[in-house]
């Protein structure tokens, strides 16, 4: 996205905000200043730039490659040592989520799910992990690619299935209902169906990513404030709480960031599964 | 987990609450949207506004109980009817 900074107009909304010496986390933390740029010029500017949240992704990516690949090279057939833990990590994903939901189609689709899965949950831990500290996936780019991922696959599929036709009328025109409702139902249908599903997809995921990094900065932050640039010593009990839940959020991200990667797998896969069903 | 064969229609557990969420938010909004609009027009605010939210919710509940409710697929997939339920 275009939203990137340069470190100027950062700092100079960095500095407004901390005139007392405590800074509050603030939305600016996610648009990071460039690092570098570079491509041809494009509207006078070079046409690419990474931030820090940029080179994260890299790292996580780089690093699902590596573990993927070194579990999986050579195959035992009694698997031992970190092929073990892959093909747990795999399974996870092809019982839990693609067999589950999609039945029979479960092969046609499990690629996909067992992606969006590790990537989300690799962007995700991020938000915790020392020197990183802040959610890959809580720039809404990532979050928008992936629904419009998943918009487009269970769209293709259903179409596929059942042709324009009959996927159309299989959402939007739900048997058993008298003649003169469907227009009062249809257009409910088509945006719950058509515009909902990317949309509420994306803004779970950032909304999560973006309000757990906030939690943890205020946490931390207030602890570090009361507790080593404060002189009040009244305040130095409540940094001590303030560290102790900043501690407490972080094992809750470890569950958000796992939970989110699933629930996001799991709905893509039963919107993919509400497209190709043969029933209904 | 053995019965693999037959595709399930429906979404269950977590999928079935998002998707009976995404209805109920969508029925007031397309239909509060539609009421806000012609309101606008006929400079009437609030009154198609108001009727488009109830009738928009009242559909979108209509709409749960057809896609959902009705059907015994989904109450049996979920664990039963705790109503009829016996012990």
């Amino acid at each position: 996205m275009g939203a990137i900074l340069n470190s100027d107009q950062a700092n100079v909304i960095a500095a407004s905000s901390s005139e007392d010496g405590f800074s509050p986390p603030s939305i600016i933390e996610f648009f990071p200043p460039k690092l570098f740029e570079f491509g041809p010029d494009f509207l006078g500017q070079p046409m690419f730039a990474m931030t820090r949240i940029n080179i994260i992704m890299l790292i996580m990516t780089t690093f699902l490659l590596v573990f993927f690949f070194t579990a999986l090279r050579k195959p035992q057939l009694v698997p031992s040592g970190i092929q073990n833990l892959g093909e747990v990590f795999l399974d996870f994903v092809r019982v839990q989520i693609s067999e589950e939901v999609l039945g029979h189609h479960a092969k046609r689709f499990n690629l996909l799910l067992t992606t969006m899965f590790f990537m989300i949950f690799a962007f995700n831990i991020t938000g915790i992990l020392p020197l990183m500290h802040i959610a890959a996936s809580s720039v809404v780019a990532v979050p928008l690619i992936l629904g419009l991922t998943s918009y487009f696959v269970f769209n293709y599929a259903g179409v596929k299935q059942h042709g324009l036709k009959g996927y159309l009328q299989m959402n939007l025109f739900p048997p058993g209902v008298p003649l003169p409702l469907y227009l009062l139902v249809t257009p409910i249908e088509a945006v719950s169906t058509f515009i909902f599903r990317p949309a509420t997809l994306t803004i779970r995921l950032v909304a999560n990513m973006i309000a757990g990094h906030m939690l943890l900065v205020l946490f931390y932050g207030g602890a570090n404030y009361m507790l080593l640039v404060s002189d009040s010593f009244l305040l130095k009990p409540l940094g001590a709480f303030s560290y102790v839940a900043g501690f407490a959020f972080t094992l809750f991200e470890i569950l958000v960031a796992f939970l989110q990667a699933y629930i996001f797998t799991l709905l893509t896969a039963v919107y993919i599964s509400g497209a190709v069903s043969e029933e209904h | 987990m053995t019965e693999k064969t037959k595709t399930k229609a429906l979404p269950k557990g977590e999928g079935l609450v998002w998707s009976v969420i995404g209805t109920l938010v969508s029925g007031p909004l397309v239909w509060g949207a539609i009421g806000g609009f012609v309101d606008r027009r006929l400079a009437t605010e609030p009154r198609y506004l108001a009727l488009g939210l109830i009738v928009g919710f009242v559909v979108s509940m209509y709409v749960v109980y057809i896609r959902y409710g009705k059907n015994d697929e989904v109450v049996k997939q979920n664990g039963g009817n705790p109503e009829q339920r016996s012990g």
